[in-house]
């Protein structure tokens, strides 16, 4: 996964997705938001088919590139439990 | 995450993914549809037809065949060492000839590589009277859904939350909704309405009950239609070209490898700071 | 000449249209027909019940 920074404060990022869409960006955003440190957290294409960019802004100064990390982790650790689940099926 | 398959075979699939969120739910159904590579002719070289279906339709037909899928032994043409030009790892190669008067079938199809071969023989492409002719080579690619439907292996993939009836206190057991309920989801039992066993999965969540239940006297519907949005039941087919298995696996193998790499890219980022 | 798939789901239903066609001509119910033939969705039953070839009209000309 390609990723351009736009924005990278100590509490705040604007990233680029370089060729994702919505299928990965809603999911990442969702997984985001339940994080309890997260202020704002939202993501945009500007045309249709442009690279969507994701904003993340947090609270008590946590480092937003953190928090985007640990949501990869749990998809990530999500896909492998269903992945073992279906391999048993 | 939890997941109960209640079904599972080559072309189909049902299962109830639990412990989840919409979110979620969502991206593995577009990964399923948009993401998953397979098989399908692209190319059509077209030596003679003077059938009565133009070239460009008879190629359109070609490419919506399903062709076997072995994703291991076939690139994508973009990520090949060949450039994109073609060779043996990312194309498969199909020649047709066939005279009139006949019906050409998908089995006239002949393959290079029979593993690669249509999945059923039996689809017309075209029929020929006496002295029509068509001869041609065909190269089919790797590409995903998201470039062209020919390319998309599931058929319905789709899923709905699982849906919650609750039965209140003031049922009077008159009988209206279950008579209404186009699923035949509920049953009349001694003193209210109840839902018929391993039935409620089929619920279309249409309401219907409800209105049955205020029209008969209730202010308030003593029936009520919910979803529980943590619980998605799935149904995934697959138009043959891989198995539903394969389909699924590849998606959530696709979403994991997208968030394994944006760790390590999201490491490589905070190393740098 | 009849669509390859259905045009909503992609499901392939050529592949039943001869055992159709030869059905709804003996004068069978197509509803019966299209449940045999393990059509379940209103999409891929359409394809097949408003289908008109018109092949053999069209193939005397080039």
């Amino acid at each position: 996964m390609e990723i351009k920074i736009i924005e990278l404060t100590e509490d705040k990022a604007k990233l680029t997705f370089v060729g994702e869409n919505h299928t990965y960006m809603n999911l990442l955003k969702e997984v985001i938001i339940t994080n309890p440190d997260v202020d704002v957290v939202q993501y945009y294409s500007e045309y249709t088919f442009s690279d969507p960019i994701l904003l993340v802004t947090t609270k008590n100064k946590k480092n937003p590139i953190d928090i985007i990390k640990t949501a990869a982790q749990q998809i990530s650790k999500d896909c492998a439990s269903l992945l073992a689940q279906i391999e048993k099926a | 995450m939890d997941i109960a398959f209640s079904r599972l075979e080559s072309e189909v699939a049902k299962f109830v993914l639990s412990e989840s969120i919409p979110a979620f739910a969502n991206s593995f159904r577009r990964t399923m549809i948009s993401d998953v590579p397979k098989l399908a002719i692209e190319d059509v070289i077209i030596y003679d037809n003077n059938s009565a279906l133009f070239d460009e339709m008879l190629a359109h037909r070609l490419g919506l065949i399903p062709l076997k899928t072995n994703l291991s032994e076939y690139k994508k043409k973009s990520e090949c060492s060949c450039g994109g030009e073609g060779c043996s790892l990312c194309e498969s190669v199909y020649t047709l000839s066939a005279e009139g008067p006949c019906l050409v079938k998908s089995s006239d199809l002949i393959a290079q590589n029979p593993d690669a071969a249509p999945v059923t023989g039996e689809i017309p492409i075209v029929k020929l009277e006496k002295g029509q002719k068509v001869v041609l080579e065909a190269h089919a690619e790797i590409n995903t859904g998201l470039e062209h439907a020919k390319w998309q292996s599931t058929l319905a993939c789709g899923y709905k939350t699982y849906p919650v009836i609750t039965i209140g206190d003031n049922c009077d057991a008159c009988g209206h909704c279950a008579d209404e309920c186009a699923r035949h989801v509920l049953k009349l039992a001694k003193k209210s309405v109840e839902v018929i066993d391993g039935k409620l999965i089929d619920c279309s969540m249409c309401k219907l009950c409800e209105k049955a239940c205020v029209g008969s006297g209730w202010e308030d519907a003593a029936i009520r239609i919910s979803s529980d949005n943590t619980k998605f039941v799935f149904v995934v087919e697959s138009d043959g070209s891989l198995p539903v298995k394969e389909i699924m696996t590849y998606a959530l193998t696709d979403l994991k490898d997208k968030s394994d790499s944006l760790v390590d890219v999201l490491t490589n980022i905070s190393g740098a700071l | 000449m009849i669509p390859v798939r259905c045009f909503t789901c992609g499901k392939v239903i050529s592949t039943e249209w001869e055992e159709y066609k030869k059905r709804r001509d003996a004068g069978e119910d197509p509803r019966v027909i299209l449940d045999d033939l393990g059509l379940e969705r209103y999409c891929c039953r359409r394809m097949l019940l408003t289908h008109k070839e018109i092949i053999d009209d069209l193939n005397p000309y080039q």
